[in-house]
Formats: structure tokens, sequence, C-alpha cells
């Protein structure tokens, strides 16, 4: 039997690198985000 | 053991990296949903490991109401450990249903749909919110006593997550890793380098995380005997 392969829509492309983009921009600000706690908790204790 | 975490940091970052490459150019493009397919590196993966995270949460909060009241320091270090696999669990969890929904829309059509999967993640995922803000906003000084029988509650809900789509077949689709699932070798050793990699970055995060957690608490100490001195 034949697959048909299905191209995608530019729509659906926009939706994976929205997928890829989201992902880091989270991962980023959690990685920003607990820099910033390091940073405060040792300047209290240092 | 700075160091060891400076090497598992580069080393989840390597291996990320390399997860991607894999994912985009080394992967066959799927036969029905094209490069969309390409979601499953990201998705898979990081919902995957917020179900392994919560164990660990499970795991030391047990540990932590049975030694709270007879080994101080141990209990201090074990509550730091919940607190940090608590956290990255949400934002694992919460990437897990937002790459998910990027992915049905195009695919099913809908955003979202109330199936066995979807609403046992959702639950799980609101659980450990509720974990964090019961630790974060709680006035009492038993909010980790709290949170520690809640994540005993939260980690029940795991396995009702994982079998899911096998136990009620609704719109997720089944396993494609394990029973019927055939998956393309050279999309399994794909997924496989980003599963490796996105459990070691959330290892990374839990470490670092659970580092801060002990400084605060230390702080904490140090204020208190402080406060009894004066």
């Amino acid at each position: 039997m034949e697959t048909t392969v299905v191209q995608p829509t530019v729509n659906s492309i926009h939706f994976l690198w929205a997928a890829y983009i989201l992902v880091a921009v989270a991962n980023i600000a959690m990685v920003v985000w607990l820099a910033q706690r390091w940073s405060a908790v040792n300047r209290k204790q240092p | 053991m700075k160091r060891l975490f400076w090497i598992l940091c580069g080393l989840s970052l390597a291996l990320l990296a390399w997860g991607f490459y894999e994912a985009i150019y080394i992967a066959p493009t799927e036969a029905t949903m094209g490069d969309l397919q390409r979601i499953f590196y990201w998705h898979v993966p990081i919902a995957s490991s917020a179900l392994i995270f919560p164990y660990v949460n499970m795991v030391a909060s047990i540990a932590y109401l049975f030694m709270r009241r007879t080994n101080h320091a141990l209990s201090q270090k074990l509550d730091a450990l919940a607190n940090a696999t608590a956290e990255i669990t949400v934002l694992y969890a919460g990437l897990g249903l937002c790459t998910g929904m990027l992915w049905g829309r195009p695919a099913w059509g809908i955003w979202w749909a109330w199936d066995a999967r979807l609403s046992s993640f959702l639950m799980l995922f609101l659980l450990y919110v509720s974990y964090l803000l019961i630790r974060r906003f709680s006035a009492s000084n038993q909010a980790p006593v709290i949170a520690a029988v809640l994540s005993v509650f939260a980690g029940i809900d795991v396995p009702i997550v994982f079998e899911s789509i096998t136990w009620w077949r609704t719109q997720h689709p089944a396993p494609v890793l394990r029973g019927d699932g055939d998956l393309d070798p050279t999309m399994k050793v794909a997924f496989l380098w980003n599963m490796l990699a996105w459990f070691l970055w959330g290892c990374t995060l839990v470490w670092a995380r659970y580092a801060i957690v002990r400084r605060e608490q230390q702080i904490e100490e140090r204020a208190a005997m402080e406060a009894l001195e004066a």
C-alpha cells in the first residue's frame, strides 16, 4: 500500500518553531532566575 | 562537588545541542505529519522526565516525614531536595502540556481534549503548583510537613498518568515506545539522545536549586540563632 506523504502547511511549521522557542525561553528564564537567587543568597551569606 | 556540577551542566548542554541536531537533521520526516512531528523530540522527553522527578520528590518527602524529629540536619537536606524537584516538575510538566497543545492544534485540530492522559497530567501539574503555593504562602511553620503529605498524593498520580494511554483509549496516541508501538530506529536514536539530554538537564536544574535552598535554610537558621542570642 502506498503511503501518502502530507507536506506540512506553513502554519504547522510555525507551531513546531513555537514549541522549540517556548522550551528554550522557559529554560533560559529558569537559569536566569536561579542565577539571581544564587547571587542573592551569597550576598546574605558570603 | 562544585566541579562535578559544572561537568554535569556542560555535559547536559552538549547533549541538548546534539539532541537538537539529531531531531532536526538526522531523524527522518514522519509520513503523515511531516516536520510537525519533530515536536515529539521535545514533548516526550520533557513530559517523561516530568514523571521521574515526582518520585524523587515523594521519596525525599516520605524520608523527611520520618526523620524530621530524629535527624534535623538530614531532614533539612531532604526537604531542600523535595522543594527543588517540585519546582523542576512544575517547569517540565508545564512545558509538556504547552508543547502538547502546540502539537495537538495542527495535528488534531484542537488545543485541548479532556482525555485521560491530558487530564491526569494537568492534575499532576496542578498538584505540584499547589505544593509550591503551600510552601511559599503558608504562614504555618508546618508548611514543609503539609507539602510533604501532599507530595505523597501527587506521587500516586504519576503511575495513573503513565498508564492512562493503555488503560483508556481516548484522544492521546497509544504508547509508541512500548507495547505495540513501532518507532523507526533512526527516530528512536534521536529520541533516546533527547531523553538523556532533558533528564540530565533537569538533574542540573535540581542540583542548582537544591544548593540555593540549602543556603537559604542556613541563612534562616543563623538568623534564628542570632535572634535567640540577642
